[in-house]
């Protein structure tokens, strides 16, 4: 990673609320340009962190350093984040477009291009005709679609979002997606929490797993897969009912990771990224003809089970 | 002033002073007024009574512009008794002179039911009773002139400084003006803060300026917004007496209305105190979750008491406790005003009230400055005192 384009780098934070330790020395760097995402099961301190991150709350512990398109140390500039919080919500009582014009004047836009700027972003996101609705009046994906608005139509060069897909459906999933990106080609750099994880896989590009407020995983998405959470998945149907003794000795295997029953003939094996699918063809067909095989690299969806069952205590 | 000040203070104004509102409120409560002044005019211009007379009305004198009409008869008492019946006369008046060395009226009064307009014909009938006896004690005109006008009283100050019951009452309805400047305030904030943490805003907010420019900016928008709604209940009541004076209702403006001179310094105090007790509504409001159930809701209505107690030291307006009270920032703004108006003040308590209460605005801004950023992020259970107390004396990261 070129250390010359980072936007903002986190060392050692640290935060505690009375006894509990909510996040836990935390490194990491974000990339200009990038999209971050920051994962984790409930509770793991996310929130905090980016509540941090973008100078809601003082760290305990550790520091922020951000750094200007010159490579420049500089103080936060809260008028080139835009946030879109995981606790959200608007004026209900008020209307659309003034709304919009109101955030856009408190993140530093003049009034004639806050006006500009809400018509423009009401126009892109398909919603222009509530320009003088009231919110209350409005769909839950639409006042999501606002919500979204407020948090990036000033322009801004980091756009922090914390679960922007929620309450919202598929297609309007992939209305965000491709929102997301180009924000992201426009210049901008995103930080991304999302649970709709077969979506932060087609985004991110570079993730970054916590729990218990510890780092877990760092990397790029093709990094994490190779990680020890990571790895492959073979997915095998065999013509007859694979017996108790034959599932153990498979489980006492070097390279296996876990092993899941899709139903009496079939199974789904997790194997380290390491290992040989080949060979571990063969090793599969020597216990029962197979009747159909195929396999795929482990999703981050598993993956954050994984670290999520680890967080518990379960692996 | 800092543009996220402005920003917010004009966002906040705008939510909570609706000027259409207003203005068809206003209009709503003029309208009652001149149908209300119209009514009792009508109803009035419908109260004539007519008193048929028999005998002579002799020294019985009705005011000028009076309801009752003296009617002299010469029908009968029967025939008059069926006209009272009918309702085509409201009574039937009976002067009789009865004997005695000195002459002397006998009155009957024949009517349907009990009169309400006896009030107005008894002192009347007095009058002219006492007339006729102060004649038979053979007095000349400038002696029974003497007799009827009563004592005048002049009144000297040392001080030239008298204060009338309509002065009182002004002193009365500013206080009332101010208490209610503050009640809005209570309210606007409870609704505007606690409101915003319920509906999740702040965050948001929270994200792009600092919590001290956003409760800046909500102390002057709402301030403003408390004071508008008050002015425009304040034209009303001015707006009212305009009415009243066309209805031929009128009355002279006491002396303490007039005080132009006063005016900059009542703003002052009235702007100050406002915003003295709304900064304490702030940081309240910032750590209660629901009002519905917090325990904390009742704290809201502390500022009450001080801007109230003013109204039982009126009777003294220069007497120690609203001497004291004038001193002291948040009962200052109800208790200095009455006194400047009908009391006296000497120029250094004026300028120890204008000092405490500047300072007083300065610190509680600070401290609910950082009550508020502590406790507008704060969800689940509210902050108990030793919270409060550290976040008051924290200075915000």
């Amino acid at each position: 990673m070129a250390n010359d384009d980072v936007l903002v780098s986190a060392h050692e934070i640290g935060k505690s609320f009375l006894s509990v330790r909510a996040v836990d020395s935390i490194s990491f760097q974000v990339q200009r340009g990038h999209i971050f995402s920051l994962l984790g099961p409930n509770g793991a301190g996310k929130s905090t962190l980016v509540r941090m991150l973008i100078g809601m709350l003082p760290p305990d512990q550790g520091s922020f350093i951000w750094k200007n398109r010159q490579g420049q140390i500089e103080p936060l500039n809260r008028s080139q984040i835009g946030y879109l919080p995981e606790d959200r919500g608007l004026y209900k009582d008020q209307k659309v477009g003034g709304t919009l014009e109101y955030f856009g004047a408190l993140r530093g836009l003049s009034p004639q291009a806050a006006r500009q700027a809400a018509a423009t972003w009401m126009s892109r996101l398909e919603i222009e005709q509530y320009a003088n609705s009231k919110l209350e009046t409005l769909s839950k994906g639409n006042q999501q679609k606002v919500q979204i608005a407020t948090a990036v139509l000033h322009r801004p060069d980091f756009v922090v979002l914390d679960e922007p897909f929620s309450g919202l459906d598929p297609i309007n999933q992939e209305l965000m997606l491709d929102l997301i990106r180009q924000i992201r080609d426009a210049g901008a750099t995103v930080l991304l929490s999302a649970h709709q994880l077969n979506l932060v896989e087609r985004l991110a590009d570079h993730v970054l797993l916590v729990a218990q407020g510890r780092e877990v995983l760092s990397g790029s998405v093709d990094e994490i897969r190779r990680s020890p959470f990571g790895g492959k998945s073979l997915h095998v149907e065999f013509e007859q009912t694979l017996n108790s003794e034959s599932l153990s000795s498979l489980r006492r295997m070097e390279g296996v990771q876990e092993i899941v029953e899709v139903h009496p003939k079939a199974i789904t094996l997790h194997i380290h990224s390491d290992q040989n699918q080949t060979e571990w063809l063969n090793k599969l067909d020597a216990m029962g003809k197979i009747r159909s095989f195929h396999s795929d690299a482990t999703s981050l969806h598993d993956i954050y089970l994984r670290v999520g069952r680890k967080a518990k205590g379960a692996i | 002033m800092n543009r996220n000040v402005f920003t917010v203070a004009k966002w906040e104004f705008r939510r909570y002073f609706k000027l259409r509102d207003q203005l068809v409120g206003v209009a709503s409560l003029l309208i009652g007024a001149a149908i209300g002044f119209g009514a009792v005019k009508f109803a009035q211009s419908s109260n004539r009574v007519d008193l048929a007379v028999i005998g002579s009305v002799g020294d019985l004198e009705l005011p000028p512009n009076s309801d009752i009409h003296l009617v002299p008869t010469t029908e009968s008492l029967e025939e008059l008794r069926a006209k009272v019946d009918a309702k085509k006369l409201d009574g039937v008046l009976t002067l009789r002179e009865t004997d005695g060395t000195e002459p002397n009226y006998q009155v009957e009064l024949l009517v349907r039911n009990q009169p309400s307009w006896l009030s107005k014909l008894q002192p009347c009938l007095d009058k002219a009773k006492s007339k006729r006896a102060i004649q038979n004690a053979k007095l000349t005109s400038d002696q029974l002139e003497q007799i009827l006008t009563p004592q005048q009283v002049t009144i000297t100050s040392t001080t030239n400084h008298l204060v009338s019951n309509p002065d009182r009452l002004v002193a009365i309805g500013m206080m009332s003006a101010m208490v209610l400047v503050s009640f809005l305030g209570l309210s606007f904030f409870m609704t505007g803060i606690t409101g915003e943490k319920q509906q999740r805003i702040t965050e948001q907010i929270v994200s792009a300026i600092s919590p001290q420019a956003w409760i800046d900016g909500k102390l002057i928008g709402l301030t403003a917004a408390s004071f508008a709604s008050t002015s425009s209940i304040l034209f009303t009541g001015l707006a009212t007496y305009g009415i009243a004076w066309l209805a031929g209702y009128g009355f002279a403006l006491p002396g303490s209305m007039t005080r132009w001179d006063l005016l900059p310094v009542l703003v002052v105090l009235f702007v100050g105190g406002a915003i003295f007790w709304n900064c304490f509504y702030a940081a309240i409001s910032s750590i209660i979750n629901d009002p519905n159930t917090s325990a904390r809701s009742g704290l809201l209505f502390i500022p009450m008491l001080p801007l109230s107690a003013s109204f039982f030291a009126i009777p003294q307006p220069d007497g120690l406790a609203m001497r004291m009270l004038s001193l002291v920032p948040g009962a200052s703004s109800t208790a200095m005003p009455i006194r400047l108006l009908i009391g006296e003040v000497a120029w250094w308590e004026l300028a120890v009230c204008l000092i405490s209460l500047f300072l007083g605005v300065a610190l509680l801004r600070l401290v609910a400055g950082r009550i508020f950023a502590a406790g507008i992020m704060l969800y689940g259970k509210e902050p108990n005192w030793s919270d409060l107390l550290r976040w008051a004396f924290s200075p915000q990261k």
